[in-house]
């Protein structure tokens, strides 16, 4: 297995959009899923993540109710809003146009400057 | 979208507190046991699973914190400790919170009290539409002909002039006040009225509550517009609020007039100090103002109206009073060549040409008792400003000792990881909850003054609108002074209380042995106390030296004993005849009144500050220099009136019966009788070293008046309008003589021979007897009367007393605080003096040789501050004295005693303390 990444700062709130945006998740649960499709390569602080959860919940971006959860206990589920849904995607097309200029600046090779 | 989703979290984190706190821990909860059922599953034995699982995720309670800042919450939570703390403190040392809740409390409430009287008396506007842009017309200059009713009036011809011709109008109207009897479903009463224009209502913007206003339809028939308007106050308290009054008819001066609407609420006319209870059209002025030779209305040489209008947009006062001008030059022009001034002289008519038409602010309507009390109020608000700081300044002291009391609580919190402002700001809040609570007992005391004040000064008040209900305003006014206040004693001590330097402050060692150089903000602090002190306390010296030199200077005749009550029998429909007969007859009655020793009647009433004036020729005086005519300050009296004051005769004889007998017909003078009495200054005045007796004068200052009238006796003087004017020179004529007008009010004044209370009730009942629909106004002891005239300066004198004294107590209270303060920081070293001998006397010396040099450097602060201010106040304040110069009469001298004694008392508590101590104790205080 690989060595685990550390998140870059700025990127959990996305991750956590695009998680929860698949289907309700508990907290646990959102960090089982990043992990999941990461498949292990990822590294989310525990500590971070409700603060995070906590924020998207107030900016409404994510709203929750109390749910039953695989082992039939009580546990609360993050749903994505329709605000959330767009916020989710202006930040992936973010991500993704700075993801390309970075790997353009990182490619670069002497002839082509 | 996010913002609303944000309050929304926000206020249902704030309001479902609990329910937060129990669904976050169940949430964190759920997270750690899931995590260990993960790892159990992996094959960990149960107990470590969970412990490996509450390790890996941390520390809950800090989740929870940085959940609850994700949340918005943190400054809440912070501002909630923060006054819980502020709370505890307080109540940890109730003896502080006590003297500066008190201290605060005493300085807002007095600048409350005052303010609600400022608020109501000066600053409320009339309850119509925009009253801002209302003015008053006001004629300047010497007018020419007969005016009644006191300033800024105009003739009703001169108002239509302008209400035609103006540019800076948009409307105006007129309105004169009046008294009348109401007769109405067989009861009588005396009421106040207002005649007005029909533009009246319209331009004011007053609506009908029930029917309709008077309208410019109402304005055309001189007589015949029997209609009135009721105020909603009167409608809903004399008529029961009945819808079906309009239509009614009802007797005012025995016409009978139709309702024809009701105002709209909180609508009483346009003087706030005499609301009024109905509104009739001026057309018909006669019934309520007596018939004359030339209708009031066409007449250009009687004035007895006021004029106001609304300026256009784009107006301001000077621009309206600039175009008036041009216009009012030609009124003036085509006047002087009318009949009217067909005997004029030429100074009168050079005079009149120069007259120009002012305009005041009108936005509060008009009122004698608010321009009476204007100057008093704000030097009143000014003092209490005054004692605020004062108490300001003592908070501020207190709080800085008790904050370096705590400078080791302090120090710890900030080396241990609170940040500056945060400490700033919980010393903050302490201090805002001081404030608030100050204020909050302000307010209360504020309300308990305000009630005192009014049964104190102003009796009659509560009729005249003032009352002690406390509005917006005043609210806002107290808010705003406690937030100043807050602020001003709040930040300074937690801002230095909370400098970076903690080692020496945790350390808190030598420092109490040398440490002379602190406090010395505190120091100064007392001192501009002591000085501000001495400054109120010399004007309360002014006020009161004024006041007693009032009292002193008298009314020139006996007052003990008499009484004086007014009634006015042409309001019952009486003719001149009628009156006569009643007048007599009342004389007679009241006589016999067992205890009553004389009985006068005079239509002016003296010492109430109303006067008549008339301009005389006197055989063979040329007049004054300037070319202007005699003039005297009239009464017309009956027989017993001088015997009944006890004003003696200097010469001469007094009226007798056959005195009123009609001279003749060649007297068609209003007023003229054959006899008259004047005064010693009038003697003086226009027979310098002649004998008066014998000689003529003649009413009316115009070239060529005829002197009929002849001197029959000289009086006393005695004082006319009030005490504070001088004597003037006075005419007095019999009061039945040929001009007879019983439409004026008469005064009958009583001399009782024992305690005057019981011949009032018996007189009242004499009249009542006589006539039950005659009203009895104004009764009154002379002597209460006079102390009544004397009620602003009471007031002023008092009110300034009290506050000086106040802000000595201030002021000595604080000076107890710093000299304890100062006693309690250098008890080692006392203690080292006294180990090293010195003698209890010298330590008490020491204290008070530092206690007299605050006192000393405040008052030689104080005195030139007072010297400077009375300069400058001067002007404005030198109209309320009486014999007494703001720069020279003061009792600086007086108040610097009083404040020394005060000051040393308070710092002789702490010196004596100090001078008490065991050495031993000392020593090993820290």
């Amino acid at each position: 297995m690989d060595k685990q990444l550390e998140l870059l700062q700025g990127t959990l709130d996305m991750l956590i959009l695009k998680a929860v945006s698949l289907g309700p998740l508990h907290g646990y649960g959102v960090l089982l899923r990043i992990q999941q499709i990461s498949k292990e390569r990822l590294e989310i602080q525990q500590g971070s993540l409700y603060p995070a959860l906590y924020r998207l919940e107030h900016q409404g971006w994510i709203t929750s109710e109390w749910g039953e959860s695989e082992n039939k206990r009580k546990a609360k589920y993050y749903r994505l809003t329709a605000a959330g849904k767009r916020r989710l995607h202006v930040e992936t097309e973010n991500w993704n146009r700075m993801a390309d200029v970075i790997a353009g600046i990182l490619g670069a090779k002497p002839e082509e400057v | 979208m996010t913002l609303w989703s944000r309050i929304r979290s926000w206020s249902r984190a704030t309001l479902r507190r609990s329910r937060l706190e129990n669904e976050m821990d169940e949430e964190l909860r759920f997270h750690v046991t899931a995590f260990a059922d993960d790892l159990a599953r992996k094959g960990v034995p149960r107990e470590e699973a969970v412990r490996r699982a509450r390790m890996e995720f941390g520390s809950l309670e800090r989740m929870k914190e940085e959940g609850r800042g994700a949340r918005g919450l943190k400054l809440f939570d912070e501002a909630r400790q923060d006054w819980r703390f502020g709370l505890r403190m307080l109540r940890k040392s109730p003896g502080f919170s006590t003297v500066a809740i008190l201290t605060l409390a005493l300085g807002i409430g007095a600048n409350t009290a005052i303010f609600s009287l400022v608020d109501q008396v000066l600053l409320r506007s009339l309850p119509v539409k925009a009253p801002r842009q209302l003015v008053l017309l006001d004629l300047q200059g010497r007018y020419y002909g007969s005016s009644s009713s006191g300033s800024s009036t105009l003739s009703y011809p001169m108002y239509r002039d302008f209400q035609d011709h103006n540019e800076a109008f948009s409307g105006m109207f007129c309105f004169r006040h009046f008294q009348a009897g109401l007769f109405v479903d067989g009861q009588a009463e005396r009421i106040h009225g207002e005649l007005v224009s029909g533009t009246y209502f319209d331009v004011l913007g007053v609506q009908p509550a029930l029917g309709r206003m008077i309208t410019a339809e109402d304005d055309r028939i001189p007589n015949g517009e029997p209609l009135a308007v009721l105020s909603y106050a009167f409608w809903k308290q004399r008529f029961g609020g009945n819808p079906d009054i309009v239509g009614k008819t009802v007797l005012l001066n025995n016409h009978s007039m139709t309702i024809i609407g009701v105002a709209q609420e909180a609508f009483a006319g346009m003087e706030f100090d005499r609301p009024v209870s109905l509104f009739v059209p001026v057309m018909m002025q006669e019934a309520f103002l007596g018939r004359r030779e030339v209708s009031a209305l066409a007449d250009r040489r009687t004035k007895w109206l006021r004029a106001m209008g609304r300026l256009k947009p784009g107006f301001g006062l000077p621009q309206a009073k600039a175009s008036l001008q041009p216009f009012m030059q030609s009124v003036l022009e085509t006047e002087v060549n009318e009949h009217g001034f067909s005997h004029a002289s030429p100074y009168d008519r050079e005079q009149y040409l120069k007259c120009r038409m002012n305009v005041l602010p009108g936005a509060a309507g008009f009122s004698y008792i608010r321009d009476d009390l204007r100057t008093p109020l704000w030097v009143l608000q000014t003092i209490t400003g005054f004692v605020l700081l004062i108490a300001c300044a003592n908070l501020a002291n207190f709080l800085l000792f008790r904050s370096s009391g705590r400078k080791k609580e302090i120090a710890i919190r900030l080396a241990i990881g609170a940040s500056r402002p945060r400490i700033v700001r919980q010393l903050f809040v302490e201090s805002s909850l001081l404030c608030l609570l100050g204020s909050l007992a302000g307010l209360g005391l504020a309300y308990c003054a305000d009630q005192a004040l009014l049964a104190l000064y102003f009796p009659e008040a509560v009729s005249l609108g003032v009352s002690t209900a406390l509005d917006w305003r005043v609210l806002f006014f107290t808010l705003t002074a406690t937030c100043l206040a807050g602020l001003a004693f709040g930040l300074a001590p937690a801002l230095q209380s909370t400098k970076p330097d903690l080692v020496p402050a945790l350390k808190d060692g030598a420092a109490s042995v040398l440490g002379r150089s602190r406090g010395q903000g505190g120091r100064l602090l007392v001192a501009v106390q002591v000085a501000v002190s001495l400054v109120l306390l010399a004007g309360a010296g002014i006020f009161l030296r004024s006041l007693t030199n009032l009292r002193n200077v008298g009314a020139g005749f006996p007052v003990q004993r008499l009484i004086g009550f007014d009634l006015n029998p042409w309001l019952s429909g009486y003719d001149n005849e009628q009156s006569k007969e009643f007048y007599q007859r009342l004389t007679d009655e009241l006589r016999a009144i067992p205890g009553v020793q004389s009985v006068g009647l005079a239509t002016v009433r003296i010492l109430e500050g109303e006067g008549w004036g008339a301009a005389l020729t006197v055989e063979g005086h040329a007049g004054s220099p300037a070319g202007g005519h005699a003039e005297a300050s009239m009464n017309k009296i009956s027989p017993d009136y001088f015997a009944t004051l006890g004003i003696p005769l200097v010469s001469g004889r007094d009226f007798n019966a056959s005195d009123s007998q009609p001279f003749g017909p060649s007297v068609d003078l209003d007023g003229a009788s054959p006899v008259a009495i004047i005064n010693e200054s009038f003697a003086r005045h226009y027979f310098p070293g002649r004998d008066p007796l014998g000689r003529h004068i003649g009413f009316g200052g115009d070239p060529g008046t005829k002197t009929t009238m002849q001197i029959i006796g000289v009086v006393k003087d005695v004082k006319y309008r009030g005490l504070r004017q001088d004597v003037p020179d006075q005419v007095f004529l019999p009061y039945l003589a040929a001009g007879f007008n019983g439409q004026g009010e008469m005064t009958a004044y009583l001399r009782t021979a024992g305690d005057p209370a019981s011949v009032t009730r018996a007189a009242r009942k004499k009249v009542r007897e006589l006539d039950s629909q005659i009203a009895v106004t104004d009764m009154s002891t002379i002597e209460d009367q006079i102390s009544e005239s004397l009620s602003t300066e009471r007031m002023l004198a008092s009110l300034s007393s009290v506050f000086g004294f106040l802000a000595t107590l201030l002021a000595a209270v604080g000076l107890y605080g710093v000299m304890s303060y100062a006693v309690a920081r250098r008890t080692r070293e006392i203690g080292v003096r006294m180990v090293l001998g010195a003698s209890q006397r010298s330590v008490l010396g020491m204290v008070l040789r530092e206690v007299m040099l605050l006192v000393g450097l405040g008052v030689l602060a104080g005195i030139p501050t007072a010297l400077v201010l009375a300069r400058f106040g001067s002007r404005w304040v030198s109209p309320l004295l009486f014999g007494v110069t703001p720069t020279r009469g003061s009792n600086t001298e007086l108040a610097a005693l009083i404040l020394a004694a005060v000051a040393l008392l308070a710092g002789f508590l702490p010196a004596s303390r100090a001078s008490r101590m065991d050495p031993m104790v000392a020593l090993r205080h820290e």
